[in-house]
Parts: C-alpha cells; structure tokens; sequence
C-alpha cells in the first residue's frame, strides 16, 4: 500500500486554513475584512494569523490611512505551494483511505 | 469527529471560504447613481435648455471628475479585492480609455451615431462584467443597454428623450439602487 501523505499541521488548522483559502483568491486583505469573512474573534484570528506569518506562509504589512491604522495580510510563495500541497494532500487522503 | 469527517469538514471549509472570498464585498452601486443623474441632467439640457451641444460634454466631463475622486475617496482605505474584482474594474477602466479618443474627435461623428456607439460599448462592458463576476443582473443590464444602442438608432427621433431617460432610470440609477440595497444586506449579513 502507498504511503498517506502527511497533512501540513499549520495548514490544518480551522482558522488557519480559512484564512489561507481566503487568501489564495486575493492580492491582499485586511485584518477586518478576513475576520469578517472567516467570523472569529479578533484575538483567535490574531494567534493563528501569528503562526501562519512565523510559518512565512503569509506575509503582514502594517500601515496607517489617515490617523487609522491597517493591518494588511498576503499569501506568500511558500504559502501559496503549502496550501496547494495541502490540498492535493486532502484529495490523495480522500482517494485512497476511505 | 471521525477521520473521513474531519477531512471532509476541511474540504467543505476551503470551497466555502474560495466562494466567500470572491463574492464581492462592495459593488460601486454610486458610480451608477452618479451617472444616471448626469445622463438624466445632460437629456435636459440637451431637450429644454440653451447650449445643448455642450449639455453632454460639461455634465459627462463632471461625471468623471466625481467618479474619480470617489474611487480615490473609496480606494484609499480599501485594499481588500478579489481577482474578480480586478478583473471587472479592469474592464471599466478599458472603456473609460476607449471613450478617450472616441471624445477627442470632437464632431466627427453626428451626435446620435455617438450615442449608439456608447450605448454599445457600455452595453458590452457591462455584459463583460457581468460574465467576469457570474452575475446575470449586470448581463440583463448589458443586454438593456444593447437594446437602447438599437432603438437609438432605429427608432424614430422623437422617441429619442424616452430612450435616455428609460436608460438613466432603469440601467444606471435603479440598477444602482439595487446595488446599495444588496450592499447593505451583505454588511448585516457580515
């Protein structure tokens, strides 16, 4: 039998993955519009946005728009490959196991 | 949760997270308003005010002077765009081009003619957009354009002001009323 691939950890995750998902379809989004999207709270979208950065799956920008400040979020090249990986990897798993 | 579940749940999330990601968030509803109440300003001035030659040029040229400086107003706090988005304002930005030239040639071409030609090239833009974000509403639209560009330019002359207005009333100032009310339904819904 072949070896099941291994799912990225960092991808698995609920919120992580919402956000990664989220991410493929755009050049750049804000934090406001990704919590909107994914619903979760500032604080829990802030840790996984975190570990998702410390992974360099996604790249953080922080600005200022008049006196507001803008936190910006892009998906990486590495971030990018790591989500399609994870993907596929979902499909061999689909594939194979069940 | 079992295994095939979890992995399922996983695959559910990442579609439905894709197709959150594409919907649009705002559809510029204003840009329709605003030019809907320029065409109905400039059929006015054209029909019962003196200087109807310059009715379109002026209320046009202010037209997109307002479009521009909302774009900028609007754009300068957003970042977030779905390609989709890209793509469609891609496309206006085209047309907004196009139109370029098509002014600069002053009269060479008789006013109806012109007319026609916008309505088409508006139509098409719109039909465009409507095929770039999947959205039958906006292809309608395109479509109610095209048949504006063809009675325009079949029908006869004093049907002319009906066909402007009809086209100020429902495709640009009703459709952006229609946007704003689906704006605001995604904003309660977010």
């Amino acid at each position: 039998m072949p070896d099941l691939p291994e799912l990225d950890e960092v991808c698995h995750g609920q919120v992580r993955l919402a956000a990664l998902s989220l991410l493929s379809g755009v050049k750049e989004a804000e934090f406001t519009w990704l919590r909107n999207k994914i619903g979760a709270s500032d604080g829990n979208l802030s840790i996984h946005l975190s570990k998702l950065e410390n992974a360099k799956y996604i790249k953080v920008e922080k600005q200022f728009v008049g006196k507001k400040p803008q936190t910006l979020y892009r998906l990486t090249k590495k971030g990018r490959e790591a989500f399609l990986e994870y993907v596929c990897n979902l499909k061999a798993l689909l594939g194979k196991k069940f | 949760m079992t295994e095939k579940a979890e992995i399922l749940s996983r695959v559910e999330l990442i579609e439905q997270m894709i197709a959150a990601g594409k919907r649009t968030t705002e559809h510029h509803g204003w840009v329709f308003i605003t030019w809907g109440i320029g065409y109905l300003v400039a059929t006015t001035r054209m029909y019962l005010l003196p200087e109807p030659d310059i009715a379109w040029s002026v209320t046009m040229s202010v037209c997109g002077v307002l479009t521009g400086v909302g774009f900028w107003l609007t754009h300068r706090a957003k970042k977030t765009a779905t390609e989709a988005e890209h793509s469609a304002g891609g496309v206006w930005i085209a047309t907004a081009l196009v139109f370029i030239p098509f002014i600069l040639s002053g009269e060479a071409y008789k006013p109806m003619t012109a007319a026609v030609v916008i309505f088409f090239i508006i139509g098409l833009a719109n039909l465009a957009s409507g095929n770039i974000l999947r959205w039958w509403p906006q292809r309608m639209v395109g479509l109610l354009w095209w048949s504006c560009a063809v009675a325009l330019a079949n029908g006869p002359k004093n049907l002319y002001p009906v066909i402007f207005v009809f086209n100020a009333l429902v495709c640009q100032i009703g459709f952006g009323l229609y946007l704003i009310m689906l704006d605001r339904k995604e904003l309660h819904r977010a």
